[in-house]
């Protein structure tokens, strides 16, 4: 059914666009991805090919965008369809702007992280295993700007509220639990909100972009984009039964970023203080959740030393403030990254390494990659995906090394 | 990609200070280096321009490839601001760059980059004046307001050209880290445009030719339409083509703001 909305809301598109005259624009590309376990039994992690298709129509003030994949995936087979990625309308005044629709929304200075970074939920169906690009999920949204010479002022309603996607069970990159041999797990389907007008998210934020330095300040009432697992316990002779009931919760955010450059550097920083997360008992046998605030922050540094180089390195400190020793985590969850870019054969060939480093659980990933334009149009790209650890979101894909490949065609 | 948006807002940059409103006449021997550099560095161009120019890089194998971008910017007195977008190729498109350029050499830029996958704008810092653009033969140094006091200039002779009379200046670096020991540019008079420069390396060996032509008027401007550099040792070529131009058009002061970067296009 949903395939057949997205073909009737093409067509609608479309029709009018080619009779009407305004200006027309589809492009896109096709890309496809394989990527094969390094350890027995040597499987596919991912195998997949899309084409994207995007369209823009314009008027004099007004403007129309959407954007369409089309996908066939062999792992994960239930992502294999037709989904429309974004499509949303802009009408652009003077000194205001409106964009109303299915969105993507990026807040933050941080690459590849989310402090304040919160509006469009995280796509983790292969977990970070994908370019940043699709790891994003659109929300529908209307956003409403002021704009100023060095300011803007946003506002943000988002009615409908859409979570954060978690590896499907059964999949590679499904979340490996750790419980002991004599506790029975349960799951039940998360409880979203009501469709309600009661339960839309609002937001603000005002950014200044100023000589020398750009600032901003945010905040957000929003839900918090991934379940708190709220649990009943049940003990029959010597099995432990654990009944996990997921619900989202209400979140208020206040955030604040800004971005400094400075000779061959740009020094930037995060900071979002979060009131009332719910927050795991490290005992199973509790049930009774911690609701703590919290202040999670990053400070990162870019250097483009020349001939071709990148360096861009992020600290993640993500803070239980009213820290309780019973609670499940550290008081403090600190990460850090690296990305290095060389660029050769004028521009042709990209090598990259992409780092996480999981400071508590001393755990890894490492994403390096080659890719090479074989024309402007056609890339070909190869790499290979590391994982390290005992522990951790990134440890317990130890088993997850791949070895990838994908080719993509822009038009 | 922090480059590439630098580099691209030098060569608005370039096109306009090699578009002229007025011929100017001198007598050579009442000037100096010096004189005639600062001339070409500060002979007036419109208040404000809207162009689209493709490059096309070439390889010793004859394979091109090219690259379209669409550029405005405008005067704020002696400061400027530029706002710049890729057309093609496809795996780019969309990709922007806002530029507030400073006359005053203590002021650093203000530059930032959005990039459209990632629907995020970027502050981007300075870079390194020896790389190359996005694979072309134009390095950001080629292609920047360089300041005429960070070069020793000496005018060697007066000569024509296929009938155009050109002073020409040599000019070596003061800071002994430029990747040219020298350049010497043939200066039209009449026009104060550069139609050839010579660049040399740091052994004095020939390194690339930049032949400029296609040299006529526009909206009352002097403007040159193609740039040609050859790159000797590499046997690689960059041909920078204005496609289309025009000056004084008023373009309205907030386009050139981050909100109207993150848009990804301008009407």
């Amino acid at each position: 059914m949903r395939e057949v909305l997205t073909i009737c809301f093409a067509l609608i598109l479309l029709v009018p666009a080619l009779l009407s005259g305004v200006n027309f624009e589809p492009q896109g590309f096709v890309d496809t991805y394989h990527a094969t376990r390094l350890n027995d039994p040597y499987d596919f992690l991912s195998s997949r090919t899309r084409l994207r298709l995007e369209m823009w129509m314009s008027g004099e003030d007004a403007s129309l965008f959407a954007a369409m994949n089309a996908i066939n995936n062999n792992v994960i087979t239930s992502n294999s369809g037709i989904e429309l990625r974004e499509a949303y309308l802009d009408y652009i005044a003077d000194e205001w702007d409106l964009r109303i629709g299915m969105q993507i929304i990026i807040w933050g200075k941080a690459d590849g992280l989310a402090i304040t970074d919160i509006v469009s939920p995280w796509d983790y169906t292969e977990f970070l295993a994908r370019d940043f690009d699709d790891i994003r999920l659109p929300v529908d949204a209307v956003r409403w700007r002021l704009l100023f010479d060095n300011a803007n002022l946003e506002f943000l309603m988002i009615p409908i509220f859409r979570p954060a996607v978690l590896p499907l069970p059964g999949t590679p990159w499904a979340f490996k639990y750790k419980f002991p041999g004599n506790v029975e797990v349960e799951f039940d389907n998360p409880i979203l909100p009501d469709l309600l007008l009661e339960n839309s998210e609002i937001g603000g934020k005002l950014s200044f972009y100023l000589p020398g330095i750009d600032f901003a300040i945010s905040s957000f009432y929003t839900w918090d984009d991934y379940p708190t697992m709220h649990r009943t316990i049940s003990i029959v002779g010597d099995t432990l039964s654990v009944h996990y009931h997921p619900e989202h919760h209400r979140l208020t955010f206040i955030g604040a970023e800004f971005s400094n450059p400075w000779e061959d550097f740009v020094l930037r920083g995060e900071a979002a203080f979060y009131t009332n997360r719910y927050f795991d008992p490290e005992n199973l046998t509790d049930t009774a959740l911690f609701k703590k605030n919290s202040l999670n922050w990053m400070i990162g540094l870019d250097w483009t030393p020349g001939n071709d180089w990148m360096l861009t390195a992020q600290f993640v400190d993500n803070f239980i403030l009213d820290y309780d020793k019973a609670i499940k985590g550290d008081k403090h969850t600190m990460l850090a990254t690296l990305h290095i870019s060389k660029n050769l054969f004028r521009q042709t060939l990209e090598l990259s390494m992409m780092g996480y480093y999981g400071i508590n659980d001393e755990d890894y990933f490492v994403r390096s990659s080659m890719n090479y334009a074989l024309t402007d149009e056609l890339h070909l790209l190869l790499g290979i995906d590391a994982f390290l650890g005992d522990d951790g979101m990134m440890g317990q894909y130890d088993d997850n090394d791949e070895l990838w490949i994908k080719a993509k065609y822009s038009f | 990609m922090t480059k590439k948006g630098f580099v691209l807002l030098c060569l608005v940059f370039l096109f306009e200070t090699i578009a002229y409103i007025e011929p100017v006449y001198a007598q050579s021997a009442e000037l100096t280096g010096r004189d005639i550099m600062l001339k070409v560095h500060d002979r007036p161009d419109g208040d404000d321009q809207k162009g689209v120019m493709q490059m096309t890089l070439i390889n010793k194998r004859g394979k091109m490839r090219k690259r379209t971008v669409l550029f405005l910017s405008k005067d704020y007195g002696k400061d400027s601001k530029s706002i710049t977008y890729f057309q093609s190729p496809a795996d780019v498109k969309g990709t922007g760059f806002l530029s507030w350029e400073y006359d005053d050499p203590s002021k650093d830029d203000d530059r930032w980059l959005y990039l459209p996958a990632l629907k995020k704008t970027r502050r981007i810092s300075g870079s390194s004046k020896n790389d190359y653009f996005m694979g072309t033969d134009f390095t950001y140094d080629d292609l920047g307001d360089r300041s005429v006091d960070e070069d020793n200039h000496e005018l060697l002779k007066e000569e024509d050209i296929d009938g155009i009379m050109c002073w020409v200046v040599e000019s070596r670096p003061k800071n002994k880290d430029d990747m040219y020991s020298k350049v010497i540019r043939w200066i039209q008079q009449d026009a104060l445009i550069p139609i050839k420069v010579e660049f040399y390396d740091k052994q004095d060996n020939l390194l690339k030719i930049l032949i400029v032509s296609d040299i006529r008027k526009q909206d009352g401007f002097w403007t040159a339409f193609k740039m040609e550099m050859d790159n000797i040792r590499e046997k690689h070529k960059t041909i920078l083509e204005i496609k289309e131009i025009h000056y004084d058009i008023g373009l309205k002061d907030n386009l050139f703001r981050v909100s109207t970067l993150e848009r990804g296009k301008i009407k």
